[in-house]
């Protein structure tokens, strides 16, 4: 049978060549119907360290299609031309994010991602000189407002129906009438949503912008046959954008901080936590900016952000579709050219320092419990890059975390192991969910315990091969999209340079063993690690006690004991908490011997019953 | 003082009047300046080339295999990879089981994998398709199953016969399932619990399937060799029943493909065991209700006071996407919401300074029943103005004819999104079996075109008066009902709707809302 396997391995490790390679021919169809029974008859024996594919598909190189080319004022084109599509994918990304910002202005890259939507003097207004008026008069009238909302007789208008009383404090009813009446005049002067509707009117998809702590994005999927539409559209909202409607997106941005992040208690603390990890690094402030600094925003902030930083040198395009690069070069000109080559001093982030310890959070919310283990490491130009992916990966492997804390213990319900390599520096992070009742420090050693596991015993052959397949499949998978393509080039280019949608297989291909625990050694320890843990705070419900009935009588002296216990020790957690016994009785329930089957089904049951009871009380 | 400040603020704004910010100067470049003239001053004067865009031909791509199963093959070797789909006709929804209104069970069957394939125990079933990096799902929704594989070229040999014995062998006793009774067990009140500031599944999960959450506390009582049980002859009637259909693309060669699915097929059909298809009493017992798509209108409210947000949402079931409104519909869809619902978002802004989140839903089921959904997050003390204003705009849509250049701005939108839709080869092809197993066209996608371009503005009136008459919609609100359903006195920009069309709350409902009630009942 073991002959048989290798006959199968033979075949596996050459795969291009049977499937794709030389011509058809009877013989070669019952070599492969042979294989494949084979495979199907060995099933139950057939183990990770039988078959190993090493030889790996040709993977094919992006940068020897890419044609490059930069406009006379330093704007750069990448050109990937991909025959028979319809439809081109095409974005640009302006290295500029969260990061270039500082504490007292922080959302401004956010707020751009917003404003750029709102069109140009020919995009989405009646009249541009009349907007341009109110627009100057509605930021005098804030200024105005926001210095006498400082005076302690100021009181709450009802007019912003969304803020707090802290918002409220900024605004004077009498001011807020002009201020409310100019917004109104304003909007009869636009044409909403102009900016969109044209390029929907023009058959574009996907259109989306997205800004994060290194780079401010646009892209969208648009036919053929009008790519010159992107190039007139973008070219004008990058040279003249009107940053109008600057107070409606100020008011949507704080709604939208509200509502993902202060409404939701993990992401509250993941803020936080963020801001302990980086410490003094401008990767601290969040992306959206603090609800103060929203607030305290002025159009004019983020007009000297954008010109700062929004410049043809710092801004490349990415166009992937069925199209001519001389033509492509020839449109760019044509449009791109009209951008400013000024150049402006720019705030740059540097490095984040080292840690010199571990750093702790912990916190208690309505949520349920999380761990999270945190390292730094560096920058996507870092050699170290592809080996953390693939640590990331072998990590993730159900052999190892997931194995030990889900399938044999049973202590955590979700695991997540993260790389994610930014332009200063980046972080390798695992999180799980503990069960209800499991201590957060428990976990936490586990999880660590794992690493240090992995440092202690290296990786197997097979496991790193394993780690690889993932690895190439994910990257082809990918390059399949020419969106998906479109995007990661963009993305690579926010950091670096898009020329890592090449060298990250490169260097993934000459990882050894050796390599990883070289790497590890390196980054995945303690002093170099933040802690976070979320414990459920408990709830101060009436709480009641579990009950038995008649039922119990059949029990033995000592079954009706351990019932009773385990009753005892189910009514000492909150409420909430009684719901997840139901789960965990359950899995015991399938384990459990003979013997002790009746006590957990029925204390099973009486937990269904004490929590049907405890619903018809909240009701 | 004040009349001192309001003068300098005046003279101000006048000396702004004579001079608008100036527009930003641009220092051109020669190629710029050479160009400049050329460039139009609105791209509504750009001329472009006619837009083409044609569905391939179904039998350019199909064979017939033994015994009855069809596939659509293409090759395609620009990238390593091989994407393979099975299809198969489950009709859930005209049996007697329902299985997918019951999520907990169909949550049970998309992981069948975890019950092991073949001779493959769920372990080595992971571990090794977790080495060849191969994906292997399974879908199964009201209409069809679809089992999915997306697997390197080079292992596409090995990752295929685990496919199909997962189709044919799958490994139902070797695993009592164990993995799958947590999610079995969240009840909506704990996920409720553990999701604070995460709505959206709670709501949807009480919105789409009114009977759910009764239904799953039935079902708690049940040992997990009952669930197996169940879920065995629910899988056993939707992939086994009868021959479905493949889809393969990528870096195959087709002859050798055809060859060897033959020869397999033959093969595995022999080891399905009987008892696979035996029909399970338990099942039948246990899902005695069928789904309500009645049109009666039902309000329901949970109140909730820890989150800042609320939510609404509001909606009716529909047609199928074979039926000759889908597509009106679609278009309505499309001028509530063409691109992260801007066009509601907008409306609903015209009432206040304020933005809620917004989305609009149509599902796309073949022959079943579709649910239209619009779904509002604001601040609490907004959402009833919010819906009120929603209600407007629906109506406005039923008695206004739509203007023909926002119903031609959603028509090519929706053109856009099929395009968009069959980039993918392996979509492509998918879609025509689809069509091919569900209405036995696989020329489906291509005949919706042409019917997209018969619509007319009447259609839309026609449709949104069918469906979206707020008599006939379920509304779901979740909140801190003391905020939503309090005085709007400070809101006068917002009318009132009276008549048949009367907000929501005016309703009396003294029928709780909660977790172990029987929504059925709330009207």
């Amino acid at each position: 049978m073991k002959k048989q396997v290798i006959v199968h391995t033979v075949v596996t490790s050459q795969p291009n060549r049977l499937i794709c390679g030389g011509s058809f021919s009877i013989k070669r169809i019952f070599n492969w119907l042979g294989v494949f029974f084979i495979t199907s008859v060995t099933g139950n024996g057939l183990f990770l360290h039988q078959v190993i594919a090493k030889d790996w598909p040709e993977i094919p190189r992006i940068s020897d299609q890419v044609q490059e080319f930069k406009t006379e004022n330093g704007m750069k084109f990448l050109v990937l031309n991909q025959p028979g599509q319809n439809n081109v994918s095409i974005g640009w990304v302006a290295k500029v994010g969260s990061a270039n910002e500082y504490p007292g202005a922080t959302g401004l890259t956010h707020m751009l991602e917003h404003l750029l939507y709102h069109g140009t003097s020919k995009i989405g207004v009646k009249s541009a000189a009349k907007d341009y008026l109110i627009q100057d008069q509605l930021d005098i009238l804030n200024q105005k407002i926001t210095f006498n909302a400082e005076q302690p007789s100021v009181q709450n208008s009802t007019l912003v129906s969304t803020s707090t009383a802290d918002e409220k404090a900024f605004l004077l009813p009498e001011q807020l009438n002009k201020f409310s009446q100019l917004l109104r005049e304003q909007k009869q002067n636009l044409i909403i949503n102009e900016y969109q509707n044209i390029y929907r009117a023009n058959g574009a998809t996907q259109l989306n912008t997205f800004s994060s702590r290194d780079m401010l994005a646009s892209f969208m999927v648009i036919p053929e046959v009008r790519l010159e539409l992107w190039f007139w559209m973008e070219s004008e909202r990058l040279l003249e954008p009107s940053f109008r409607r600057f107070y409606t997106e100020k008011t949507a941005v704080l709604e939208e901080r509200r509502a993902r992040i202060d409404s939701h208690p993990r992401a509250a603390h993941g803020e936080i936590f963020d801001s302990l990890f980086w410490r003094t690094h401008s990767y601290a402030w969040p992306i959206y900016g603090t609800a103060g600094d929203i607030r305290s925003m002025t159009r004019q902030h983020v007009k000297s952000h954008f010109n700062a930083f929004v410049v043809p040198k710092n801004l490349t395009a990415v166009v992937v579709g069925d199209v001519d690069a001389v033509a492509v070069e020839k449109l760019a000109d044509k449009y791109f050219g009209r951008l400013s080559a000024t150049e402006k001093q720019q705030r740059s982030a540097g490095k984040p320092s080292s840690f010199t310890g571990q750093v702790n959070y912990r916190a208690n919310t309505e949520n349920q419990s999380l761990v999270e283990l945190r390292f730094l490491t560096q920058g996507l130009d870092s050699r170290d890059t592809a080996v953390l992916e693939l640590i990331k990966r072998l990590l993730d492997n159900p052999n190892r975390l997931s194995e030990r804390l889900i399938a044999q213990q049973e202590w955590v319900s979700q695991l997540s192991v993260e790389f994610r390599p930014l332009k200063h520096a980046g972080y390798f992070s695992i999180a799980a969910v503990p069960h209800s009742g499991i201590a957060e420090s428990l976990v936490e050693d586990v999880l660590y315990d794992e690493i240090e596991r992995m440092r202690q015993e290296g990786v197997s052959e097979v496991e790193l091969e394993a780690a690889k397949n993932q690895f190439f499949a994910d990257h082809f998978r990918e390059l399949r999209s020419p969106f998906n393509l479109m995007l990661k080039m963009l993305y690579f280019e926010g950091l670096s340079t898009w020329t890592y949608i090449d060298h990250l297989p490169q260097h993934m291909l000459d990882i050894t063993s050796e390599r990883i625990l070289d790497v590890m050694e390196r980054y995945l320890l303690r002093d170099n690690m933040a802690v976070m843990h979320i414990s459920p705070r408990t709830q101060k419900l009436p709480e009641s006690q579990l009950t038995v009935d008649e039922n119990i009588r059949n029990f033995s002296a000592s079954q009706q004991q351990t019932v009773l216990k385990m009753m005892n020790n189910i009514s000492g957690f909150p409420r909430y908490q009684r719901h997840q016994q139901v789960q965990i009785l359950e899995k015991e329930l399938v384990k459990a011997s003979r013997k002790r089957k009746p006590v957990i089904r029925y204390v099973l049951n009486r937990l269904r019953v004490h929590l049907s009871e405890l619903r018809l009380e909240e009701n | 003082m004040q009349r001192l400040l309001s003068l300098v603020v005046a003279m101000t704004i006048t000396a702004c009047s004579t001079s608008p910010t100036p527009v930003q100067v641009v220092k051109e470049t020669s190629a710029a300046k050479k160009s400049a003239a050329s460039i139009v001053k609105h791209p509504r004067e750009l001329r472009f080339r006619e837009t083409t865009f044609n569905l391939p031909r179904a039998t350019e791509y199909f064979y017939t295999l033994n015994d009855g199963y069809s596939i659509y093959l293409i090759e395609d070797r620009k990238l390593p990879l091989v994407e393979v789909s099975y299809f198969a006709r489950s009709d859930i929804q005209k049996g007697d089981y329902f299985i997918t209104r019951h999520p907990w069970l169909q949550q049970y069957q998309q992981k069948i994998h975890q019950t092991g394939a073949g001779q493959l125990t769920s372990r080595q079933l992971h571990e090794r398709l977790n080495y060849l990096s191969s994906n292997l799902q399974i879908k199964i929704n009201d209409e069809y199953s679809r089992v999915y594989l997306d697997t390197l070229s080079a292992h596409f040999k090995e990752s295929i016969d685990m496919m199909l014995n997962l189709i044919f062998n799958p490994g139902f006793s070797q695993t009592p399932l164990s993995m799958n009774d947590q999610t079995i067990q969240t009840t909506p009140s704990k996920s409720a619990l553990n999701e604070l500031g995460n709505l959206s599944k709670f709501t949807w999960q009480s919105w789409v399937y009114p009977h759910q959450q009764r239904q799953r506390l039935q079902v708690q009582p049940l040992t997990t060799e009952e669930k197996n049980s169940a879920t065995l002859s629910a899988i056993s009637q939707t992939l086994f029943n009868q021959p479905g259909i493949f889809v393969i693309t990528g870096d195959i060669r087709t002859e050798e493909v055809l060859a060897f699915l033959n020869h397999r097929i033959s093969l595995l059909k022999r080891n399905v065991e009987p008892s696979y298809t035996a029909r399970s009493v338990l099942l039948g017992n246990l899902i005695e209700e069928k789904h309500n798509t009645g049109l009666s209108p039902q309000f329901h409210k949970i109140h909730r006071k820890d989150f800042n947000q609320a939510r609404v949402t509001l909606g009716n079931s529909t047609v199928a996407q074979s039926q000759e409104d889908y597509l009106a519909l679609k278009i309505i869809q499309m001028l509530l919401a063409p691109s992260g619902a801007n066009e509601l978002i907008n409306h609903l802004e015209s009432f206040t300074d304020s933005t809620p989140t917004v989305g609009v839903s149509l599902d796309n089921y073949y022959d079943t029943a579709n649910d239209f959904q619009i779904f509002l997050q604001a601040p609490p003390s907004l959402l009833r103005g919010y819906l009120q204003a929603c209600y407007r705009l629906l109506e406005t849509l039923r008695k206004q004819e739509v203007s023909e250049k926002d119903f031609n701005l959603a028509k090519h939108n929706l053109e856009s999104l099929y395009r968009q839709r069959f980039e993918h080869l392996h979509h492509l092809v998918e879609g025509m079996a689809q069509g091919d197993l569900l209405k036995n066209n696989a020329e489906f996608y291509r005949e919706q075109l042409q019917a997209l371009q018969r619509l007319d503005e009447d259609d839309i009136q026609r449709v949104a008066s069918k469906y979206l008459n707020p008599d006939a919609l379920k509304v779901l609100v979740v909140g801190d009902l003391d905020i939503i359903e309090a005085p709007i006195d400070n809101t006068p920009s917002i009318e009132a709707i009276t008549g048949r069309s009367a907000p929501p709350f005016s309703i009396h409902n003294d029928a709780p809302l909660a977790i172990n009630a029987d929504l059925s009942t709330v009207q």
